[in-house]
């Protein structure tokens, strides 16, 4: 009973208002929006904020994943870039490999280096062809720079090489312009030097050392390196000179097995 | 009065034939496989020339957790290995990594063997002693040498590429060589 009399005096009260002429309504409403006008500013500056706060972390949680893909895909094309450019480099390496061996008028078989010696002091690596692709002991060995050295150890698969900087190695060398011989020597790590040169022939430096062809092993006229130095033995004698060996025995990946000297 | 004696028995535990073999083809499967990864490294770090002594790794490892013929065993299987992925004279390398071990076993009694510190020194005084004795060898029958270029472009590398290698190759030989 007590709430039907709440509600009809209310709706009594509405009647009341909206039979109100215009300009007493109008009035209240101004009043009221007049009252409540900056604190709807501050509602909807706030409002705002919010909006572009929650916009610029779904931005940042967008830009976020978007730096992580890019961020993959930079590392993905590095990936690529590099392995490119090893195409590049054992491409170039194979060709020049290739030119040289049309020069060399004897058959051959590219090898790739598989090993190297387990003791350091020894100076020889381990090559991918052996018996079963011809490779038989003291071929020749060559990379496109120059001498590498002479097979030792053959099997039916691999073959070891050693290396002209072996202490152990020999090989009949002739300098290229004045054509004073000698025998080069190997000297570890170090390179190799050209030994037993006539005391009274010229040499100079910077010139170029080439394979002789006598000891039967190596084809003549195949760089051997460059003199380095020249010195006189300790008893005046003969002549010796140091060589910066063409070949890289450090970056060795690609060489040329030579048909042995007939 | 009768007298008790509570000393227990000498108990022998025999390693049966078959277990025996089986441990002795896997070390030398695992030895062999050392070698060949320790050539293949020079030809993989071409730049570095690096080539740590894995073989002597897996000697060490074996004569420091196991013993066993005072380490001269051991050391010389692994120098035989050794000596047959390299062209120098057969015997050598035998004989100086024998030694080596032999000397790694004796220096290492009074010390904690599977302390890892005293497994790095060890490696240490195993490589730096295995190099000098195979080129005090080779100075007496492969011919005369010159120690200071012997020492730049063998001994040096050999010391600081094998101890490097170390904290990798021994916890691996341990895993492969334990039971």
């Amino acid at each position: 009973m007590r709430r039907m009399v709440v509600v009809g005096m209310v709706v009594l009260l509405l009647v009341l208002v909206f039979s109100l002429p215009f300009k007493y309504t109008s009035a209240v409403r101004t009043t009221i929006f007049r009252a409540l006008g900056p604190a709807q500013s501050v509602v909807e500056t706030m409002a705002r904020n919010l909006g572009a706060v929650a916009e610029g972390y779904g931005r940042l949680i967008a830009a976020a994943e978007r730096e992580r893909e890019l961020a993959e895909r930079v590392i993905e094309l590095e990936r690529e870039v590099v392995r490119l450019r090893e195409f590049e480099r054992e491409t170039e390496e194979l060709r020049s490999l290739l030119d040289f061996r049309r020069q060399v008028p004897v058959p051959s078989v590219a090898a790739r280096v598989i090993g190297r010696d387990v003791q350091h002091w020894y100076q020889s690596i381990v090559i991918d062809r052996g018996a079963a692709h011809g490779v038989t002991a003291d071929s020749p060995v060559v990379s496109a720079r120059g001498v590498v050295g002479r097979v030792v150890e053959v099997s039916s698969s691999t073959s070891r090489v050693l290396l002209i900087v072996d202490p152990d190695s020999r090989v009949g060398g002739v300098i290229q312009a004045s054509r004073l011989g000698g025998i080069v020597e190997g000297l570890g790590r170090g390179g190799c030097r050209i030994t037993y040169l006539p005391r009274r022939g010229e040499i100079n430096l910077g010139e170029e050392v080439v394979t002789s062809g006598l000891g039967r092993i190596y084809p003549p006229g195949l760089l051997i390196g460059t003199i380095t130095s020249v010195y006189l033995d300790e008893h005046g004698l003969y002549q010796y000179a140091d060589l910066e060996p063409a070949a890289d025995f450090d970056r060795l990946e690609h060489v040329i097995v030579l048909a042995p000297v007939e | 009065m009768m007298r008790r004696d509570y000393r227990s028995p000498i108990q022998r535990f025999e390693i049966g034939r078959g277990k025996r073999l089986k441990k002795i083809l896997v070390l030398t499967v695992f030895l062999i496989v050392s070698a060949l990864v320790q050539s293949s490294l020079g030809a993989v770090f071409r730049s570095f020339n690096f080539r740590p002594d894995l073989v002597l790794l897996v000697c060490l490892w074996y004569c420091l957790r196991r013993g066993g013929w005072n380490g001269w065993g051991i050391g010389m299987a692994g120098g035989l290995v050794k000596d047959l992925f390299s062209l120098g004279p057969l015997g050598l390398g035998v004989v100086s990594l024998g030694g080596a071990c032999a000397l790694v076993r004796f220096l290492s009694r009074p010390f904690d063997r599977a302390n890892p510190a005293t497994m790095i020194v060890m490696t240490a005084v195993a490589a730096l002693s295995a190099s000098l004795f195979y080129f005090a060898l080779y100075d007496v029958f492969g011919g005369p040498i010159g120690w200071s270029e012997a020492w730049r472009s063998a001994i040096r590398p050999h010391l600081w590429q094998t101890v490097v290698a170390a904290p990798v190759w021994l916890p691996l030989s341990s895993r492969v060589l334990r039971n």
